[in-house]
């Protein structure tokens, strides 16, 4: 199996829930075991945090305001109704899961700073509501008589009974997050983090994945809270302030953001060092912000980044001559599958229609009334001058802009505007123009996001470790490693993509779009940027694609690349398709020729 | 399974760069944080010593009640082991921070109780929701408590609240005088307008428990504790013929009152109650507090007192020696703290013993008629909270100063 850097093995994993479990027998007094009772608690909530923040690459400064939520709620059932905190529970993750699903609909299409600023709001609401229904919450001055822990007829009293269901609860957190970020999901969302664009373009619904990872983050929150609302007995809203929010985010970054296990060691330590500096009386605050920015200042990465392995030293930069010898196995053109099938052969007209498509951009009229077909098995070429609208029709096509006029037909079915993820899903795949790779990700995985279109989610499978999604892990990689082999890329499946030269990296683009075995697969000039010799092999690559059956949609500049391919061309010019037919036909046609070499060619020719 | 063999090697740092080694950074945090975590508090135990613990809040926003308050205790202790101790023994202070938290405070009081071990706490984090969630880990150690904060939950119902006591009024007394004082005034109509933090409705509750049998009709207005416009609830009063109004909040929201009161031309006694006897208050609000009433202990107007006063000599003495020490003046909740180790002090030196039980029961036996600076203490096996209606006064802001009106 190939591994990033900071990846834990399962042994170390066991090693570390061992060590855990003598820790309360270890220690001298009750008071220390209540120091690691409450660094289980802050585990869990920083563990969840992280993988928001790491790795679905979003902050959230609410995180106290659903740790509130998880508190007051299975509190509120305990004091008022006398429901065991077995109960409630379960009821306050339902209740703070559920309010995350609704809050992350709107919140989680904003961005950095602004979704911050949106989840700061819903921290403050909760911690407003925690004090201002004072007849449920007992308002500014807390709610208490609170039940405790109980297993049967035993209630728990001494920290170490806590101990032992805090951090079974901490470790199980673990061991999901774990699960979760080393199967699909994980690398879809290391994935979206980087290019939400292409991840979405190779049929990841992307706004679903991350709020399926902001409510499992908040059910953690509420998990933790209500933890410690049943083991203090009392709960009051200051503990549930924005400060605290702070204080989490600082113990994932601290820990070291995008590393699951960093957020154990970020929680551990911003719990056990201020009482270790209790001590030092006046002094403890000044200490405890000097210890900080020592950690943020010589360890940028967290204190995780410091023990994690740094895994290979990136590859040195591999001479970007393509393999001179074509690959010997031909591609990835594995039978379609079944649903493609039933739709494939019910319909005879061509399989990409577009239809009198006009796009405006305020008053800049990017297409003109634009009409072709693709049909199938064929290679289609769509050439014209810079400023002709060849990208724009693109994004059209692909569902990344939504046509003023017009419609895009895909075997005969509209397809118009259709979310880009859920086209990637009927088939159609997609490079892009400036590359949109995982840097991040290592080969094999970037082209295994390809396969992504065809069975999403498995979210709970993959997070209690089910031997469904391992299996399907396993015959995604078969297939990414067939698209890596057509490419002939297969010996980089294991370096991490952004280290590959530029023209290994287009083949990588290729090679995912490949993976998703599409039935249309467009190609957003393909050969830009490249050399000779790679323009020669890209060509090459072109046509073995197509002759393993899929039908094609070029746009490109480069004369010899289309001329040399395509079976047919359509020329743009100011948005507008001047000519259409198989390449000898259009280079003789004198309204290309004047829009390529002036009016004075065309008097010539 | 995994082939790294270079698993051990230490992050390449690039030079010139400020990185840390791994073992730099292991030995390093691996020994600071076992030795500040065992070791025990800075005093050296001795045999026959009091150990006492103390939890104030001195940062974050509750500090500025905190600070005075801890400086009270350590005052305190410095003299006293100035003298030999108490009874002899010496005290041996263990101070920690709550900071304003409530979880923090539980992580100070269970390292008083189980590592320190201490025979009592003093200091509750000086705010109610704090001290409110220390009294489970107290009860369940069987150490005494000395809070300093106001809740009468803290003490109340006193047998689930067998080892905490407080140094602080109750809102019940309060409200008793503040009714008598009415009932002096021939007041029969009055408004209450609180905030809805705990301070305020527990107020407010008080009110309706205690008007009807003293013949006062009330009518009830509320305003968020950050709210910055009451004219809405003032428009709403003025239409009732209320006398007097009645504001009960700790916040500056208390100012507005003030103000929007005077904009609105109200002619209504205006009264504020124990949380707003601060000079800082009645400067923001200027011309608008001049003739305000405020529900207080005796504190602020110690000077004024007759001489006759049972603690005008103990509030005056407290003063002056705090000023001695730390060359600024004390306030009232500093005076809390005071009362609150002495009392202890005094349980100790009368029951001859530092032992936690006997530290308890001496407080219920021997704090009779307590002289402090707060009022007149009595405490009994029924009543965790010392203070009676007696100690409560109505004074008035008049002139840039606080003046006794009703003894």
């Amino acid at each position: 199996m190939e591994r990033l850097p900071g990846r834990v093995s399962g042994r170390a994993l066991v090693a570390f829930l061992a060590a855990v479990a003598v820790v309360p027998w270890l220690l001298p007094n009750q008071y220390l075991v209540h120091v690691v009772v409450l660094a289980g608690i802050y585990v869990i909530l920083a563990v969840g945090l992280n993988l928001v923040m790491g790795y679905a690459g979003q902050v959230s400064l609410g995180h106290a305001g659903f740790y509130g939520l998880g508190a007051y709620v299975s509190a509120v059932l305990s004091v008022r109704y006398g429901l065991t905190p077995w109960l409630g529970m379960p009821i306050a993750a339902l209740a703070t899961g559920a309010l995350a699903y609704v809050v992350g609909i709107p919140t989680l299409r904003l961005k950095s700073y602004y979704l911050g600023m949106a989840t700061l709001g819903i921290g403050a609401v909760l911690h407003l509501a925690f004090v201002q229904l004072h007849r449920i919450t007992g308002g500014s001055s807390g709610l208490s008589g609170i039940l405790p822990w109980d297993l049967g007829p035993l209630r728990f009293t001494t920290a170490t009974e806590h101990y032992v269901l805090v951090w079974a609860f901490a470790g199980l957190a673990l061991w999901v997050a774990r699960n979760l970020v080393n199967a699909r999901v994980g690398r879809v969302l290391r994935a979206l983090r980087e290019s939400e664009a292409a991840a979405e373009a190779m049929g990841v619904d992307t706004a679903a994945e991350k709020r399926r990872v902001f409510v499992l983050s908040a059910v953690y929150a509420s998990v933790a809270g209500s933890l410690y609302a049943h083991y203090i007995t009392v709960i009051s809203p200051e503990i549930y302030s924005f400060l605290f929010s702070v204080v989490l985010v600082l113990m994932v970054a601290i820990g070291g953001i995008g590393l699951y296990w960093g957020a154990v060691v970020g929680a551990v330590l911003l719990t056990v060092l201020p009482e270790a500096l209790r001590r030092f009386g006046d002094w403890e605050v000044p200490l405890y912000g000097l210890a900080l920015i020592v950690v943020i200042l010589f360890l940028p990465r967290g204190i995780a980044g410091l023990f994690a392995r740094e895994g290979r030293a990136l590859a040195p930069a591999r001479s970007s001559t393509l393999p001179s010898s074509p690959p010997p196995s031909l591609p990835a053109s594995a039978p379609p599958s079944a649903g493609q099938v039933s739709v494939a052969r019910a319909h005879t007209g061509p399989l990409l229609e577009i239809r009198r498509v006009t796009k405006q951009f305020g008053g800049v009229r990017a297409v003109h009334d634009c009409s072709f077909g693709v049909a199938d098995g064929e290679i289609k070429a769509v050439i014209g001058p810079n400023g002709a609208g060849k990208t724009t029709l693109f994004n059209v096509i692909t569902g990344f802009y939504a046509p003023t006029a017009g419609e895009v037909r895909l075997r005969g079915v509209p397809v118009t505007a259709l979310a880009a993820h859920r086209l990637a899903r009927l088939g159609l795949s997609r490079t892009f123009q400036n590359l949109q790779l995982f840097p991040g990700l290592t080969v094999i995985e970037n082209v295994m996001i390809g396969c992504e279109r065809d069975a999403p989610g498995g979210f709970l499978g993959a997070a209690f470790a089910l031997p469904g999604p391992r299996r399907r892990t396993r015959i995604e990689r078969a297939r990414a490693e067939r698209a890596l082999a057509t490419v002939g890329l297969e010996h980089a499946a294991r370096l991490p993509a952004g280290s590959l030269a530029f023209g290994q990296q287009k083949l990588v683009e290729v090679a995912r779009a490949l993976a998703a075995e599409p039935t249309l697969l467009l190609l957003d000039e393909p050969a830009a940027g490249l050399n000779t010799s790679e323009k020669v092999e890209m060509m090459r690559l072109i046509a073995r694609v197509r002759d393993g059956g899929i039908t094609l949609l070029i746009i490109e500049h480069d004369m010899r690349l289309v001329m040399g391919v395509s079976d047919r061309v359509v020329v743009l010019d100011h948005g507008e398709k001047i000519a259409e037919g198989p390449p000898s036909e259009v280079q003789r046609d004198p309204a290309v020729i004047r829009v390529y070499l002036g009016e004075d060619a065309a008097a010539i020719a | 399974m995994n082939n790294h063999p270079d698993r051990r090697a230490v992050t390449a740092a690039p030079q010139g760069d400020p990185m840390l080694t791994r073992r730099q950074f292991t030995t390093t945090i691996g020994a600071g944080l076992a030795a500040g975590l065992l070791t025990p508090g800075l005093g050296r135990a001795q045999a026959g010593t009091i150990k006492m613990g103390s939890i104030f809040s001195y940062t974050g926003p509750a500090a500025f009640l905190g600070d005075r308050m801890k400086r009270s205790v350590e005052l305190f202790v410095e003299e006293a082991n100035k003298k030999g101790g108490i009874g002899g023994r010496r005290i041996e202070l263990t101070l920690y921070d709550a900071g304003s938290e409530s979880t923090k405070a539980v992580l100070a009081a269970k390292r008083l109780i189980e590592q320190d071990k201490v025979d009592v706490i003093v200091g509750d984090g000086n705010r109610s929701d704090i001290g409110l969630a220390l009294v489970p880990s107290v009860q369940r150690a069987e150490v005494p408590l000395m809070s300093v904060s106001g809740a009468t939950a803290l003490v109340e119902p006193v047998k689930d609240r067998a080892w905490v006591f407080k140094s602080t009024v109750n809102d019940t007394e309060v409200i008793a005088r503040l009714l008598d004082f009415f009932r002096k005034r021939g007041i029969k109509d009055v408004a209450m307008l609180n905030d809805t933090g705990a301070f305020g409705v527990s107020a407010r509750d008080q009110l309706r428990a205690q008007a009807p049998a003293a013949g006062i009709n009330a009518v009830y207005e509320e305003f968020g504790p950050g709210d910055n416009d009451l004219t809405t609830q003032l428009t709403r009063i003025r239409g009732t013929n209320a006398q007097a109004i009645i504001c009960w909040t700790v916040t500056p929201a208390g100012v507005v009152f003030l103000k929007n009161a005077q904009q609105l031309g109200l002619k209504q006694m205006l009264v504020h109650g124990f949380g707003f006897v601060a000079d800082r208050y009645m400067q923001l609000a200027g011309d608008a507090a001049e003739g305000l009433y405020l529900t207080s202990l005796k504190f602020p107007v110690a000077d004024q007192l007759p001489d006759s006063d049972p603690i005008k000599a103990t509030i005056l003495d407290y003063k002056a020696r705090y000023r001695a020490k730390y060359n600024e003046d004390t306030d009232v909740y500093g005076g809390q703290a005071w009362d609150g180790i002495g009392m202890v002090a005094q349980a100790i030196t009368r029951t001859g013993s530092g032992e936690r039980g006997k530290i308890r029961s001496g407080l219920e036996e021997f704090i009779k008629e307590y002289k402090g600076v707060g009022g007149v203490f009595t405490f009994s096996p029924q009543k965790h909270w010392g203070l009676a209606k007696s100690d409560v006064v109505i004074i008035e802001w008049r002139q840039g100063k606080f003046r006794l009106v009703d003894l």
